[in-house]
């Protein structure tokens, strides 16, 4: 006979790699904490998760083709399926940041490249490591992962990046990069000379015509506990990396003429906010739920979605990953971003969608102005 | 609540966590990235928190909101068909394991919140913010589909009426 016990025991118990996230994360929690920092605590998420659409041939291969390291660009053509930026971006490309700290025992963290244009912020970090043996790994690789996710460099090996680190006799260094109030998404890969780079965006809407930026880095090594590699964490190194990053603008801006009634999932779009840049078309959704049981049986699920005019769904674009935020009780505001644009459009087609059941609700065209 | 009384809290509540990412994430990578959005979200709004008694209830809400974002943005990016299945971990009961996955979410995590972590009823419907009835209906129907599963091999733990 099973009992609560035997139940609590489904899912077995928290993995390392968990257990390792909650204590780095309340690690960085306290240090900011002691820093008093008004605006504290780092918001990490660790995956660069948009699906980008149309590669714009202007900009391939920039930094990649010519030293073999990688940039803004290569991050976007290589990491991703599809992106479309315009022809100026890469006039916007800041390669020389102005920027002090970022050493450890372990490595030294500097920016290579960074985009700012009001709405979201792309930087590539690379560590270095400090010494020939270290290998450096992202915050999410653990010595059991495939050696293959290092990198494209790597992706034809066979083995996981403990047996790749021993083979190799490398000390596996972990390493994790955060900036502070922000919601950003992150990659990373090692490049040939074992320096691991970080492509990092996140959303940060700043009108100022700098920005100054603190990245905290964090590195520690691994170290062998019953078997099994774990966190050294007494032995964790951080320092703060300051930049300044030059804010490149955005370029217009349209907003929607009137509010628009979803009556099938009972909200009303309010307002429709299209924000262009040579990298994205920022997108923000504000509504309000206007028939509160038809909301709940969505069950959170709402999405907006653009489509053309066949109907299909527009690719997202290079920006933000999307999220939607609950202002009051009954107020969001949907952010996206879609494919860049010379043109903001006169109207879009939006449709609301339940991203848990796929049904697909109204689908409305809004005139923007 | 100082930051060290609140990383105490916190790893006292490790198990939980993991487990509840875990029964709504897939994902290894997801359930570490959905606590750490928990944990700085919780951090930033304690003040909030009008009673720390209440702690756990809150934290758990919004690990659950935590990664309904996420499943929002990985089913946005996949059909539900390409979501790989995944496997019991190597310390697991498997058996309860496969058996607690078949169940659609709504009426898994009244269960496990019940059963698994000790939350009362009126805890739960706070955490899920849904009527305790609907919780009282919602776990009835996971008992009966967790027997079903196991071929009534497992006897719950009867800390709730029969509606």
């Amino acid at each position: 006979m099973q009992n609560k016990r035997d139940l609590s025991n489904a899912f077995g118990k928290a993995d390392d790699d968990f257990v390792n996230t909650v204590y780095q994360t309340l690690a960085a929690i306290q240090i900011q904490h002691e820093r008093k920092d008004k605006k504290t605590v780092k918001k990490t998420s660790f995956r660069l998760v948009a699906v980008l659409a149309v590669i714009c041939a202007l900009l391939a291969g920039t930094a990649l083709a010519l030293t073999n390291t990688w940039g803004i660009f290569d991050f976007l053509y290589g990491r991703t399926n599809d992106v479309a930026v315009l022809p100026e971006a890469a006039e916007i490309v800041q390669t020389t940041v102005p920027q002090s700290g970022g050493q450890t025992d372990h490595a030294a963290f500097s920016v290579r490249q960074a985009i700012f244009d009001g709405q979201n912020l792309y930087i590539v970090v690379a560590a270095k490591p400090a010494d020939s043996d270290y290998l450096l790994l992202g915050p999410d690789a653990n010595p059991s992962d495939p050696i293959g996710n290092l990198g494209p460099l790597f992706s034809d090996k066979t083995g996981t990046i403990a047996d790749y680190a021993r083979d190799n006799n490398k000390q596996m260094i972990k390493t994790a990069l955060a900036i502070d109030g922000t919601n950003q998404s992150m990659d990373f890969l090692l490049e040939e000379d074992y320096t691991l780079v970080y492509m990092i965006k996140a959303v940060i809407v700043d009108a100022s015509s700098k920005l100054d930026l603190e990245v905290h880095c964090i590195s520690a090594p691994f170290i062998s506990e019953g078997g099994e590699d774990v966190v050294d964490e007494p032995n964790m190194k951080r320092t703060t990396l300051s930049v300044a990053v030059e804010n490149t603008g955005t370029k217009e801006t349209v907003s929607s003429t009137g509010p628009v009634v979803y009556s099938d999932c009972g909200v009303q779009v309010d307002k429709i906010t299209l924000t262009g840049s040579a990298m994205a078309l920022y997108a923000e959704i504000e509504f309000t739920v206007i028939d509160k049981e038809k909301f709940a049986e969505t069950d959170g699920g709402l999405w907006f979605e653009f489509l053309d005019s066949s109907g299909a769904r527009l690719p997202d674009g290079a920006g933000s990953n999307g999220s939607s935020e609950k202002i009051d009780e009954n107020h969001y505001i949907q952010k996206t971003s879609l494919q860049a644009s010379e043109s903001l459009p006169g109207e879009v087609i939006v449709r609301g969608f339940n991203c848990w059941e796929k049904n697909k609700y109204e689908t409305h065209t809004i005139q923007m102005q | 609540m100082t930051s060290d009384e609140f990383s105490n809290r916190i790893v006292s509540m490790m198990q939980t966590l993991y487990r509840v990412s875990y029964t709504q994430l897939s994902q290894s990578c997801d359930r570490d990235e959905a606590v750490q959005e928990c944990l700085c979200k919780a951090w930033q709004k304690r003040k909030q928190l009008n009673d720390e008694r209440f702690m756990q209830t809150w934290v758990i809400r919004i690990l659950i909101n935590e990664c309904h974002n996420i499943q929002k943005k990985r089913m946005r990016e996949s059909p539900l068909e390409e979501l790989p299945e995944r496997a019991a971990p190597k310390d697991a009961d498997f058996e309860l394991h496969d058996a607690l996955l078949k169940l659609d979410e709504t009426v898994r995590l009244p269960i496990q919140l019940h059963y698994m972590e000790g939350f009362s009823i009126s805890e739960i419907a706070r955490i899920l913010r849904c009527p305790e009835g609907t919780v009282k209906t919602r776990m009835l129907r996971g008992r009966q589909e967790l027997k079903n599963s196991l071929y009534g091999e497992v006897q719950l733990p009867c800390k709730i009426k029969e509606i």
